[in-house]
């Protein structure tokens, strides 16, 4: 053990051990969470859960836009996907009589990582 | 002793120190942010930082591939390179016929940069069937002649009455070299090291030539292709940039002693 | 006796690998070279003899060749700017103040980062809409609009010197420190107590005794002016119409691009001539034997 200590003292030991730990541990972290779970819910323009409206989930290249997943929001306005492998996706609302919210954003730091909507999606009357 | 201020000294140096990273800052801000891109005029400090260009690089480009074969390449050049030019070193250290006429052969090897030899060493390399692989980019920089020139500096310096003594003690030669000349030659193989390291991780020419298929890309043709197919209008152009420079830092910020002293080494005839 | 054969057998034996990579890459390829450069040769036909076709085309028709020719001589010409800053800076950095090796890396990083990636941040800093050159223009108010300083055929050719020299001044900087730090604080304090000023210490001692190092660092200028290929290639491909296309690039692309080998095999003896003439100069102004610099690169 004690011929061990000057080896394990080096500059470039501890540089790329602490790079090493810090991937190994990254991959788990990603692993723990890469499910593809997004949970979120749609608020009307009254500030109230909508119920039944329809949640899309889309990814945008150059040219064009793909829709992934549909979901409907149930009795409290909340909304879940799952599976999906995307790490930059566009998320829209929308429900008859009470508006959209236009393609909203998200960019995550891997595929497929979990995602809780901090702000619910507000729809908003008008084309 | 001269009474001088010291602040004007730290003044000049903290200047040109800027001057000199600014193009640095520059484009880790931008990596960043990418507003640069976007937004006009640009601004001093990231607004809205986000890591997320270094997602689409990620994923939009092989750059763990790249990574790799910059990484193997290396790896077979640094190797390679200990091993010839420590036993090339060692064979000039001894006497032998025709021992000045090799030396004049390597010195004036040194005289054909490797510029001079691109169009026949692709046609070499292409008749051997090494285009596109891993040995046909790091065969040409197996071995250089100013490590070898290290190498044989360092044997010289050593004491011959250690290797006479051990002659004596009826030790066979590669012994002699494995167990008494190399541990004692330990800063030249550091030289070595980072030599060659730092020219094949860096070496853009020769990969250029003779790679076509985009898998057996380095980072730097990685990086130079990236920026001829997309336009530069995009911050995951810089965020690569940033990522490839990362490894090149690092090492050096390591090595930075070596490394010194090998450049001024090999730039001095060894 | 039958020791030393065998340790003859073992010295040849360790100088085989070496030699045969040497043969296989240098010398053979520089045979080769100069003869392809007196056939025509073409992957689908077989060799033909050429005499000095080649040669005459490119001293007497090809406009570029002398274009080139010109920008390397600029390149190099360049030089002495680069050295005299780095001197500067090696000066600062050898006084006995805090943290001057820190000042020292931050000068020196800029050298070992990869050339493609210099050349990629210095052509968008030069960029006209986004760069930063323009933006500082611009804020004083010195200019209206910005200036394509890439694109623009009088600027190119500075613009890349400008980051050729902020790349290599780390290295000049390191080999003046290195020859600044072998000259004995002695000679100093005796001349400071026979009443020198400090220009005058600077101008009698360091500079005849910087000489060598000095003269390493033109001699490292000359070479990378011949083989500045990375930076070139990615800032500007040689253009705007080949204004800061050097030598090397314009072998690279008249042999890659336009698959002239032949005419490129010329090209390339002519650069090899031109530099080892430099070389040889170099070496009998330093008297011997003080020129041989790694040429690895």
């Amino acid at each position: 053990m004690r011929t061990l200590c000057p080896f394990l003292l080096n500059r470039y030991v501890i540089t790329f051990g602490s790079i090493a730990v810090l991937v190994a541990a990254w991959n788990v972290y990603v692993a723990m969470n890469n499910d593809g779970v997004i949970t979120g819910r749609v608020v009307g323009p009254d500030g109230r859960p909508v119920a039944g409206a329809t949640v899309l989930l889309s990814e945008r290249s150059l040219l064009v836009s793909t829709v992934r997943a549909r979901a409907l929001t149930d009795a409290e306005g909340a909304f879940r996907f799952s599976g999906h492998r995307l790490y930059h996706l566009y998320l829209e609302a929308e429900k008859e009589g009470m508006g959209r919210q236009a393609p909203t954003e998200f960019r995550l730091y891997f595929k497929g990582q979990n995602l809780v909507l901090r702000e619910p999606l507000h729809l908003t009357p008008g084309k | 002793m001269q009474h001088y201020l010291r602040w004007p000294v730290h003044l000049l140096l903290a200047v040109v120190s800027l001057l000199m990273l600014v193009p640095f800052l520059w484009v880790f801000k931008t990596s960043l942010t990418g507003e640069n891109i976007f937004v006009y005029p640009p601004a001093l400090l990231p607004r809205n930082p986000h890591l997320y260009y270094y997602v689409d690089v990620w994923y939009a480009i092989p750059f763990f591939r790249y990574l790799m074969n910059s990484v193997f390449v290396s790896a077979l050049v640094v190797a390679a390179n200990i091993v010839f030019n420590a036993m090339a070193g060692y064979a000039l250290s001894r006497e032998f016929l025709g021992k000045r006429a090799v030396i004049v052969l390597f010195l004036s090897c040194m005289m054909i940069p490797f510029q001079v030899t691109i169009i026949p060493a692709y046609l070499i390399t292409r008749g051997l069937g090494l285009l596109n692989s891993y040995l046909g980019m790091a065969l040409p920089l197996f071995s250089t002649i100013v490590c070898i020139f290290v190498f044989k500096a360092s044997f010289d310096a050593i004491p011959s009455s250690l290797i006479d003594a051990a002659r004596i003690d009826g030790a066979p030669d590669w012994k002699i070299i494995l167990r008494i000349l190399m541990p004692l030659s330990k800063s030249a193989i550091a030289t070595n090291v980072i030599l060659a390291f730092i020219w094949s991780w860096n070496n853009f020419l020769w990969p250029l030539i003779i790679i076509r298929d985009q898998e057996m890309q380095t980072l730097p043709l990685g990086l130079s292709r990236f920026l001829s197919v997309v336009e530069d209008t995009t911050g995951a152009l810089y965020a690569f940039c940033v990522m490839v420079l990362l490894p090149g830092l690092l090492v050096f910020l390591l090595a930075q002693r070596e490394f010194i002293a090998g450049l001024t080494r090999g730039a001095a005839k060894g | 006796m039958k020791h030393r054969t065998r340790e003859l057998f073992l010295i040849w034996f360790f100088l085989t690998p070496s030699l045969a990579i040497f043969l296989l890459y240098r010398i053979l390829p520089l045979f080769w070279n100069g003869l392809l450069s007196f056939q025509f040769w073409s992957p689908y036909k077989p060799a033909a003899f050429a005499g000095l076709y080649h040669y005459r085309e490119l001293l007497f028709y090809d406009d570029v060749f002398w274009q080139v020719f010109w920008n390397t001589v600029v390149l190099m010409a360049s030089a002495p700017l680069g050295i005299m800053l780095a001197l500067g800076i090696a000066v600062l950095v050898d006084m006995p103040i805090a943290g001057r090796n820190i000042y020292r890396t931050i000068v020196f990083m800029s050298y070992p980062v990869m050339s493609v990636a210099v050349g990629i941040i210095w052509q968008w800093l030069y960029n006209e809409k986004v760069g930063l050159f323009n933006y500082a223009l611009l804020s004083l108010g010195v200019i209206q609009r910005g200036i394509p300083f890439l694109h623009t055929p009088r600027l190119a050719l500075g613009c890349v010197i400008v980051a050729s020299i902020w790349q290599v001044i780390g290295f000049y900087m390191i080999i003046l420190l290195g020859g600044l730090q072998t000259i004995p604080p002695s000679l100093y304090e005796s001349a400071a107590i026979d009443g020198a000023s400090a220009w005058m210490r600077f101008r009698r001692i360091t500079l005849p005794l910087l000489r060598p190092a000095i003269f390493l660092c033109f001699v490292i200028g000359i070479i990378n002016s011949f083989t500045s290929f990375d930076l070139i290639y990615v800032m500007t491909q040689g253009g705007p119409a080949h204004a800061t296309d050097l030598l090397i690039t314009y072998i690279y692309s008249v042999a890659f691009k336009l698959s002239k080998l032949d005419y490129a095999a010329a090209l390339t003896v002519v650069n090899f001539l031109f530099f080892l003439g430099l070389a040889l100069l170099a070496n009998r102004l330093a008297g011997g034997e003080a020129g041989a610099v790694d040429t690895g690169k």
